[in-house]
């Protein structure tokens, strides 16, 4: 690319400011969206304290203590992190293959495949729950850590085909012309040249299956047996059953690690360009 | 050295190249000419091994490379946008081939410093592609291509990304950089200029179909069709009817242009058996016309021995290009427009003004006679 | 390149067939069976589900679903356009930062943004604190527990999601657009509703879809926040799998839901045309 077209793309027309009206209501928006999570990271750090005038609250880390110690916590907590281990490294290898193959390939059923691929995004969660929870009834498959997984990859695959696919109809073909040109067989083009181009692409894309596996609620309720829930099934049944301050806690370090998520990666991708 | 023989390709139902043949020496600095569209380009993809002929073969050095995949064959591509791999270095770049060879680390370090002295490019080894300009990536291309030792390079349209002046420089160290290395280069343009400029041939190709092919006096002095004449240089065309060679010479005919008005002009051998009557295009380039004032003004003409066909019209403009003059006539007759190319303003007299009568003339050699519907 | 063939995607599709068209095949033959006495299945085929489905104390259901459903679609179109055009027109440093705090609660999992609603709408919680701090109550206000609740927890939820897709299409907006309807004389409102809305159409429909459909099925938001006397489609689908063990029955809930899916698709189709597509996760 010569450089005087680069430069052009990065000036931009200043856009027309919004109304008031917008404005305002966009206040109320963020309000409303972040809100109930800065009221959650401060409920976490205060407690109440028995002295002289009755209860009074005051700074305190008890919530942490408490959830540091509790072993129900610390086992699902592993869970999830294993089955979204595990639900990446599996829906990212088939995701990119998939991807690939429908990104490059000619084949009879393809654009059928790809549609299919998309049917987990716009597919209720309740629906495909249920789905598997009848299919895995009809197979005499018990329901554990592994049906979960297989629920997770189910749904994430969409995410990482879509990532990958991207990158892929962006990419340019001539690199791997002139890669074969210069010598190199299929097998090596892809070697050298595709797959260090489309790295990013497969790491966001196993990122986004780790993360969305992590999240699960719903799915994970319908498919996991007794004495396998994930995190978030933990945190469920701990609002549903009680009134347990420790849930703020959780809570606060979940929105932490989701911020540090974001931070991280988006480092990641500053150090790209 | 390079040939292809019968080359046919379609693309969904659209005919992309037709019957194309053509015969490439060693050492030749070939050209494929044409407008874009016209198959240049997937010719060259297909020498290449990118695509793959309808019907048709290859063949190199005396063997079919037809069914040759791209990196089994000896030649070497330079892409349009260059296709350097944005995550390698420069070095990495053209040491790619070398890598993909196997070829052993100080010989691969050193062909990488000789490919790159080559281009003079030495010292950029370390850089990042993005942080070079479009003429400093051409060239890392070219060195890319180079480095392997390939019988023959293939380019496509390699310098139309470049802005004017540097283009023109780039023009002239190719050619000397082909000459020096004595390989076959196939370089494919749209850009009439260049290839006048750079190649020992032409091969000036429409619509799928190879009009000519020639060394560049042959395509620009001698076109065989109509298109070939127009689309190189500029042309005056105008239109008459044929009636009949020149008694004695095949290579000469008449062209009546109504108003009892003849003119002598080349008949290219390809229209040899045009019919008496026939509609036909006098063409005559600019540069060729020349100009007279009033009645009876008879210039000199260098052309010696040749009929001379002179008209007196009416100057509708006048426009100064610097170096040259373009002078436009109206011949009132047919309404025809003649544009004269003058190079020396200063032997023009001095009073020429638009509505005046000027002769415009030009030698019967430098016309020729075509048929307008093609070669064929 | 050209070569490749599909054998790559053969896992995927083997995958795809297995997990997800199968099991959801078996949904809709499920639904057409019934639950025998003691809880075992009955394979007789019939429509007596579906037919079930539609009884006065379901229709209630339904309708509440369907309601709040489109109160949440319309609420949140209210906010997000207005959201999303604040963003897509702030100046590029401000723009990551506004998408920054749009993508936190977006990233940030669903159950811990459900149970801060509850805590800011609890008995405890700020917005009563604050109310009987300043004098203006004297008893908290019970907020929680409610349709009330509920709503507002599907609008917080979904939020993002009708934003980011109209966000997409007004980033690639060509704003002269907007310049040129001004300087042929149309005025502030004019131009939202003649030129910038239906301009924006296919954001819009991507949003409403994005939300309208999921929020039928939600189950654990008005399971947490609308206590034991609200119902709505997706508690009552998942009662039938957990308490109820009618199977079937839930099954054919569960299509009819999928059905709702593909009309409003179809409903997309016909307001956008062919090239609508989801906006990309």
């Amino acid at each position: 690319m010569v450089r005087g077209q680069c430069l052009s793309k990065h000036k931009e027309k200043p856009r027309p400011a919004p109304h008031l009206v917008a404005k305002i209501i966009t206040a109320a928006a963020f309000s409303l969206l972040l809100m109930p999570l800065l009221a959650v990271v401060i409920y976490s750090f205060i407690a109440p304290v028995p002295s002289a005038s009755g209860l009074v609250w005051q700074p305190s880390l008890i919530w942490y203590e408490r959830l540091f110690q509790d072993q129900l916590i610390a086992t699902t907590l592993l869970m999830s992190l294993q089955v979204a281990a595990i639900t990446s490294a599996i829906a990212t290898l088939l995701g990119v293959a998939g991807a690939i193959a429908l990104e490059r390939g000619k084949f009879p059923g393809r654009h059928l495949l790809s549609s299919l691929t998309m049917v987990p995004l716009v597919m209720p969660e309740l629906v495909m729950g249920l789905a598997s929870v009848i299919w895995f009834a009809c197979l005499g498959l018990g329901l554990g850590m592994h049906t979960i997984i297989i629920g997770h990859v189910t749904f994430a695959l969409s995410y990482v085909v879509i990532t990958v696919r991207a990158r892929l109809a962006d990419f340019d073909i001539s690199l791997e012309e002139a890669a074969a040109d210069l010598g190199a067989t299929p097998a090596k083009v892809f070697g050298t040249v595709t797959l260090p181009l489309i790295a990013p692409a497969i790491a966001a894309g196993g990122m986004m299956a780790f993360t969305l596996s992590f999240d699960d609620f719903l799915i994970s309720f319908f498919t996991a047996g007794a004495g396998s829930d994930t995190l978030p099934m933990r945190l469920y049944s701990m609002i549903r059953f009680g009134l347990n301050r420790e849930i703020y806690a959780l809570s606060s370090l979940l929105i932490l690690a989701t911020i540090t998520g974001m931070a991280i990666s988006y480092r990641l991708r500053g150090l790209r360009h | 050295m390079l040939e292809m023989r019968g080359i046919d390709k379609s693309f969904d139902g659209q005919r992309v190249i037709a019957s194309v043949s053509l015969a490439l020496g060693a050492g030749e600095f070939f050209s494929i000419l044409g407008p874009s569209g016209c198959g240049k380009s997937t010719l060259l993809r297909i020498l290449a091994g990118f695509d793959h002929p309808d019907s048709g073969e290859v063949y190199l050095a005396g063997e079919s490379i037809t069914k040759t995949p791209p990196h089994d064959r000896p030649m070497n591509m330079v892409f349009q946008r260059y296709a350097l791999f944005p995550h390698m270095d420069v070095a990495e770049n053209v040491a790619f081939s070398l890598r993909v060879n196997k070829v052993a680390r100080p010989e691969r370090l050193r062909r990488v410093d000789e490919a790159l002295a080559l281009v003079a490019m030495d010292g950029f080894g370390g850089r990042r592609i993005s942080t070079l300009s479009g003429g400093q990536q051409q060239r890392v291309a070219l060195a890319r291509a180079l480095v392997n030792r390939p019988k023959v390079l293939l380019l496509d349209e390699p310098l139309s990304a470049l802005d004017l002046n540097l283009r023109v420089r780039m023009q002239t160290e190719l050619r000397s950089l082909q000459r020096r290395l004595g390989m076959t280069f196939v370089f494919v343009t749209h850009d009439q200029g260049e290839a006048l400029t750079m190649s020992d041939r032409i091969a000036v190709m429409n619509q799928g179909r190879v009009e000519q092919v020639g060394s560049p006096q042959d395509v620009y002095e001698r076109p065989e069709t109509a298109f070939v004449a127009s689309f190189l240089g500029s042309t005056n065309r105008l239109s008459g009817h044929f009636a009949g060679p020149v008694d004695g010479r095949s290579t000469h005919g008449w062209v009546d242009l109504g108003a009892g008005t003849r003119c002598m002009a080349r008949l290219p051998r390809l229209q040899q058996n045009l019919p008496l009557g026939k509609q036909v295009h006098l063409l005559v380039r600019p540069e060729n016309v020349y100009l007279g004032k009033g009645e009876g003004f008879a210039p000199e003409s260098t052309v010696q021995n040749s009929h001379r066909n002179e008209f007196v019209c009416t100057l509708c403009d006048i426009f100064y290009r610097g170096a040259t003059v373009d002078i436009n006539g109206l011949w009132q007759p047919n309404k025809s427009l003649m544009t004269a190319t003058i190079l020396n303003a200063a032997a023009l007299p001095a009073d020429l003004r638009v509505g005046d009568y000027a002769r415009f003339g030009f030698a019967a050699d430098d016309a020729w006679i075509l048929n307008p519907e093609g070669a064929q | 390149m050209r070569h490749k063939s599909g054998a790559l995607a053969v896992p995927l599709a083997l995958w795809l067939v297995t997990f997800l068209i199968l099991p959801v095949l078996f949904v809709a033959v499920y639904s057409l069976l019934k639950r025998g006495a003691y809880g075992e299945i009955v394979w007789t085929l019939s429509l007596h589900n579906y037919t079930r489905a539609f009884d006065a104390l379901y229709l209630g259901i339904f309708t509440k679903s369907l309601l709040l459903a489109a109160l949440t679609t319309a609420v949140c179109m209210f906010m997000g356009f207005p959201l999303a055009y604040t963003i897509a027109t702030a100046s590029k440093s401000w723009r990551s930062l506004l998408l920054a705090m749009l993508m936190v609660p977006f990233l940030t999992n669903f159950v811990v943004r459900v149970y801060a609603i509850r805590a800011i709408l609890g008995v405890e919680g700020p917005i009563n604190s604050a109310l009987i701090f300043s004098g203006l109550l004297t008893a908290p206000l019970v907020m929680t527990d409610s349709l009330f609740a509920v709503a507002v927890g599907m609008v917080t939820n979904y939020l993002p999601f009708m934003t980011l897709p109209i966000y997409v299409v007004l980033e690639g907006f060509d704003f002269s657009l907007l310049e040129a309807a001004q300087d042929l004389g149309a005025r502030g409102w004019s131009v939202l509703f003649k030129v910038l809305l239906p301009m924006s159409r296919q954001g819009l429909v991507s949003g409403a879809i994005l939300v309208f459909i999921p929020v039928l099925g939600e189950y654990m938001i008005p399971d947490l926040l609308g206590g034991a006397r609200t119902m709505l489609l997706g508690n009552l689908i998942t009662e039938q799998f957990l308490k109820a063990r009618d199977w079937p029955f839930g099954a054919a809930l569960a299509m009819i839901l999928v059905l709702a899916m593909l009309g409003s698709f179809a409903l997309q189709r016909a307001l956008v045309g062919k090239g609508a597509m989801l906006v990309q996760a």
